[in-house]
């Protein structure tokens, strides 16, 4: 199903030295961004580097190709009880669009610029998930937008903990994103933290600063129970950001994508 | 018409964040999926500008070519007016 063909072969996990830049895409370096579609106010981010440390090892550079265009994306692994797979959830729109899966998408997981610590993991269509509510792009689809990658189980790679909090629990929590935007350096890990500014039944909205390459990753907080679990899949810019809210039907599709 | 050249003008309903963004685009009640790309111009007034420019409830013409199903790989976006 996958080929792990530009980096460690699976079950070798070698570190990996990357020789693309992403090149192609617009170079960061020129673009100014004070005030953008999704930074509020000042930008806020900073960079994690390494990102081999608890909990940023769990989140992934992702390089999605839709008819031979090539975009970035974030994504995150996720323990659903998968003996298969080592599932990393990410946006709907990062794996399909337009009608269409992804041709392919990379995966990295602990992504720093050129390191790829974890090696790469190259997931063709059929080992691509999207939400039934995603593919069917009726007009409540952003609602339904996440999906998810399925890399053949490593067993070393391991999972962040997902969090379906109440209305209640998520009242005036503070937030943190971490993802990989395209106007940083490349294949760079940013991190921002705000307040939920808006809980609604499918989606969160923040303000936590985000930038595009960053849809797929993890919205996350310390829950009740002191253990860091993402409450929402990142997707939309704007200020407020919007983010799937993780409830118990997300979770449902992620365990059966686990097993499928 | 995979291929065909378009121009379409509607108002920005969703900003995914891609990068290369990708948007949705609402004209006359249907949705359609704008991809940017590396090459992409955009314009205000003729005048280049960002793509972090780019805001839900703008509205834009895109010029492209189309890609399947209501989707359009973009060439050229003007901001027509902002939210």
């Amino acid at each position: 199903m996958s080929d792990p063909s530009t980096g460690g072969a699976m079950g070798e996990m070698k570190p990996v030295t990357l020789d693309y830049d992403d090149s192609g895409l617009p170079n960061p370096g020129v673009l100014s961004y004070e005030t953008k579609e999704a930074v509020c106010g000042e930008d806020n981010r900073s960079r994690v580097s390494p990102a081999t440390n608890f909990p940023y090892h769990w989140i992934c550079s992702l390089r999605m190709v839709f008819d031979g265009d090539l975009f970035i994306g974030s994504g995150w692994l996720v323990d659903v009880g998968s003996n298969k797979y080592d599932v990393v959830v990410t946006s709907g729109h990062c794996v399909f669009g337009g009608g269409s899966f992804a041709d392919s998408v990379e995966v990295i997981p602990a992504r720093d610029a050129n390191e790829a610590p974890w090696g790469t993991f190259t997931v063709a269509r059929d080992g691509l998930r999207a939400s039934q509510g995603w593919q069917d792009q009726g007009p409540d689809k952003s609602h339904f937008d996440y999906g998810a990658i399925l890399i053949p189980k490593t067993g070393v790679l391991g999972a962040m903990q997902y969090g379906v909090l109440s209305d209640a629990e998520l009242q005036n929590r503070v937030v943190t994103n971490s993802g990989y935007p395209g106007d940083k350096p490349s294949g760079t890990l940013w991190s921002d933290g705000g307040p939920l500014a808006e809980v609604s039944e499918s989606m969160i909205r923040y303000m936590a600063d985000t930038a595009g390459g960053q849809s797929g990753s993890p919205t996350y907080t310390w829950a009740d129970d002191n253990i860091l679990r993402t409450v929402g899949i990142h997707g939309y810019g704007g200020c407020p950001n919007g983010a799937v809210r993780v409830t118990d039907a997300v979770v449902q599709d992620l365990e059966a994508w686990g097993q499928s | 018409m995979t291929g065909e050249s378009t121009v379409v003008e509607g108002e920005i309903v969703a900003l995914m964040e891609t990068w290369p963004l990708q948007l949705d685009l609402e004209t006359d009640g249907v949705t359609s999926l704008v991809r940017l790309h590396p090459e992409t111009r955009i314009t205000d007034g003729g005048q280049p500008v960002e793509p972090h420019d780019l805001e839900v409830g703008s509205t834009v013409r895109v010029e492209g070519l189309l890609r399947g199903e209501r989707t359009i790989r973009a060439n050229a976006i003007e901001l027509v007016r902002r939210p």
